[in-house]
């Protein structure tokens, strides 16, 4: 239970998470190591550099030692010869036991107890200083100074000093030489804690990352051996696994789920690749059917390229007959707007004529209408006549009633009235002749009238005519001249054509070439698509070898 | 049809225009061949025996006259004489059939409407009117008829019978129907009619 729980903890974690944990433990090992090593070497300086400064308080105690003795040394010297040059290791020595005591003062401000010795060292510097100056002064004299200053040796007093300075100094010595001991054998027990804490540090850390990669490799590589084993059964096209577990949520088991999701896709792709590789195979079956289309089908263009080209060689000739007709119709049309314009001339002159024509006729309306007025004076005569005839009829018929009512007697009378009679009505039949004849001349005569008022109106008629020719002829001439221009410009569109012609002859040849280039490249395409179909058949064997 | 028309025979019409006047010279001017045809018309005329000298047995002379569409004759003898057409004033009080009176030399006569005497439909109005004045004992009294055409002489021998056709009442105006269709009047039997005796 307590082991399950901490491996689904450890599952949870993610491969990153593991390794970074592992390097995480291995640098806080090395910081561990690194800041105790520091702290030991850090130690070990510090130690150092007090055994140099207890060395250089041992050097300065010594050096005072030195410079006391050639003090005494220089004073001895004088003392001795009276020579001055004597007094000058003296003098350096004054110099320097000052120097040299300040140092030392420098040196141990932290230490008490040699602060009391050297305050104590002092006063025996001065009176030691002083007893040398004094037999230095006493000497001075020559008569009698060796002497004093012998007298003042001999006391003993500077010895005493001496030695009382000797006594300090070593006990100073010896303060250091001890300090020096201790901080040696602290140095000594530092070194050692740092070796002990690399050795043991680095020794668990050694271990505990040996685990830790342990642990992490075996989770990683078991599960990716697993996935490698069903890889390898894809590879050889067995789709029929089972399912991997995913086990946990870190990359694996997500590589796991892809996996899965993986083969699933290619279980499903399989399956369409199939169905597409039957579909290819039709396809390529149909191409081939299409090709073989294609071919007989640019022969054909071939043969059509070739009556296209015969027909745009004839169209080229029948475009320059074109040409020269325009050519020959332009002229014709200049000729034709110059008989135009006589036409117009004659036009205008026939307008002249019609209405002389017009005035005339008028004439000779007015001539006839004086005619049928003289017409009218003979009908009045007639009636006249008419009117005597009836007279004369009557005048008869009374007679003959007369002639009557004489009885025999009348008889002859009766012959004269009849004869009058007869007279009267051949009288009367001339004027119903004459009758007539005056209505056919008056007839005639409204006829004529009305005839020349009809071509009085139909001369009118013909001059609006005449005008709508003038008009119509002008229009015509303007009409022409716009086709003079416009064969001209045919001319030109003509010639344009030819030249178009030969480009269009141009291009069928370009296209006859590219039919047959088209013819050839059909034939590879047929190669082609044997082969599409050689390999169709190769893809559905190889797609056939995944097992779903 | 208009070119044809425009195409005249001048030459022709001036030989035609010549043609006339020449006629008309002739005609106006008498030569030897008119004078010689209008000597043998006389001739001929004088040959003519006179119908008047030849004397027929129970003939009559007949005035004969239109009334519409037929033709009608009446007896000359009975005749005085034969005037033009006059406008008649009406006469008040007068009988239907009078048509006016008229002023003959100075003597008012009466003019009696011979179509509605004889009781014809009114037609239209005769384009030559005459009166004929008939002797009414020592009176006159005018006939108003149509256009007067001639003098002849009918047997009486060759009319037929009025009674074959006629109304009731023009029957006895009639005296008989020539062979020539021409209605022959009774003008004693016209003068009993009372417009006619009352005119008087």
């Amino acid at each position: 239970m307590n082991n399950t729980s901490r491996i689904s903890f450890w599952n949870r974690l993610t491969v990153g998470t593991k390794i970074g944990a592992g390097f995480a433990l291995a640098l806080a090992a090395v910081a561990v190591i690194g800041v105790v090593s520091y702290r030991s070497t850090v130690k070990l300086t510090e130690t150092a550099d007090w055994v140099d400064h207890s060395h250089k308080v041992v050097e300065s105690l010594e050096g005072v030692l030195s410079d006391l003795k050639d003090a005494e040394t220089g004073q001895r010297g004088y003392l001795l010869t009276g020579d001055d040059h004597y007094l000058e290791p003296y003098l350096a020595a004054i110099t320097a036991v000052h120097q040299k005591i300040a140092d030392l003062r420098k040196l141990t401000p932290d230490n008490p107890s040699q602060q009391r010795r050297l305050d104590a060292l002092e006063p025996l510097l001065e009176s030691k200083f002083a007893e040398l100056k004094q037999t230095i002064e006493l000497r001075k004299d020559e008569a009698k100074g060796f002497e004093a200053a012998l007298k003042v040796v001999k006391t003993d007093v500077g010895k005493k000093i001496m030695d009382d300075m000797r006594k300090v100094i070593g006990d100073m010595e010896n303060e250091e030489h001890g300090l020096l001991k201790r901080r040696s054998d602290e140095a000594q027990a530092s070194a050692q804690n740092t070796l002990y804490t690399i050795v043991i540090g680095s020794a668990s850390a050694f271990v505990f990352l040996f685990l830790i990669a342990y642990f992490i490799t075996r989770s990683i590589a078991n599960r990716l051996g697993k996935i490698t084993v069903a890889a390898e059964k894809i590879g050889k096209g067995d789709l029929r696994g089972e399912k991997l577990e995913s086990g946990s949520r870190d990359e694996i088991g997500q590589l796991a789920d892809v996996f899965n999701n993986m083969v699933e896709s290619l279980k499903n792709l399989t399956g369409q690749i199939l169905s597409v590789t039957g579909n290819v195979n039709s396809a390529a079956q149909e191409i081939m059917a299409s090709t073989q289309q294609q071919a007989s089908s640019t022969k054909e263009q071939a043969a059509t390229v070739q009556e296209v080209t015969s027909t745009m060689q004839e169209l080229t000739q029948s475009g320059s007959e074109i040409g020269d007709r325009a050519k020959q119709v332009a002229s014709a049309a200049e000729a034709s707007s110059v008989a135009s314009r006589s036409g117009v001339q004659a036009v205008q002159d026939t307008n002249r004529t019609m209405e002389a024509i017009r005035e005339q006729v008028e004439e000779v309306a007015e001539k006839i209408v004086a005619l049928s007025q003289k017409t009218q004076a003979i009908g009045e005569i007639v009636s006249t006549v008419n009117d005597i005839a009836e007279q004369s009829n009557l005048l008869a018929l009374n007679a003959t009633i007369e002639a009557a009512a004489a009885g025999d007697q009348g008889s002859r009378f009766s012959v004269v009235a009849n004869e009058m009679k007869h007279l009267a009505d051949r009288a009367k039949e001339c004027t119903v002749q004459v009758r007539t004849i005056l209505g056919d001349i008056q007839k005639g005569i409204n006829s004529s009238v009305m005839l020349t008022e009809e071509g009085v109106k139909r001369v009118e008629v013909g001059k609006q005519q005449a005008g709508v020719t003038e008009r119509t002829i002008n229009e015509m001439n303007s009409t022409t001249v716009e086709s003079v221009q416009a064969f001209q410009q045919i001319i030109g569109a003509s010639n344009q054509q030819q030249i178009g012609f030969e480009q269009v002859t141009q291009g069928m040849r370009d296209i006859r070439q590219a039919a047959e280039q088209t013819a050839s490249g059909t034939s590879q395409l047929e190669k082609a698509v044997s082969n599409l179909n050689a390999l169709s058949h190769q893809l559905r064997a190889a797609v056939e070898q995944y097992r779903i | 049809m208009s070119n044809d028309r425009a195409r005249i025979d001048w030459d022709g019409a001036r030989r035609r225009l010549q043609e006339a006047d020449a006629i008309l010279e002739r005609a106006l001017v008498a030569d030897a061949e008119k004078i010689d045809r209008v000597y043998r018309d006389r001739a001929a005329q004088m040959a003519k025996r006179h119908m008047g000298a030849v004397t027929i047995a129970r003939s009559m002379r007949v005035l004969i006259f239109s009334l519409g569409l037929e033709m009608y004759g009446i007896a000359i003898s009975d005749l005085v004489e034969v005037l033009p057409s006059t406008r008649c004033t009406p006469a008040p009080r007068g009988a239907a059939e009078i048509a006016g009176v008229i002023n003959l030399r100075g003597e008012l006569r009466s003019v009696v409407d011979l179509r509605r005497l004889l009781s014809l439909p009114p037609g239209a109005d005769e384009p030559v009117t005459c009166i004929l004045m008939l002797r009414n004992g020592r009176d006159e009294v005018g006939l108003k008829v149509g256009r007067v055409e001639k003098v002849q002489t009918i047997r009486e021998d060759e009319l037929a019978s009025p009674e074959t056709g006629g109304a009731e009442g023009y029957g006895s105006y009639v005296k008989g129907l020539s062979p020539d269709k021409v209605i022959v009047l009774n003008t004693a039997a016209l003068r009993l009619h009372p417009a006619i005796r009352n005119s008087r």
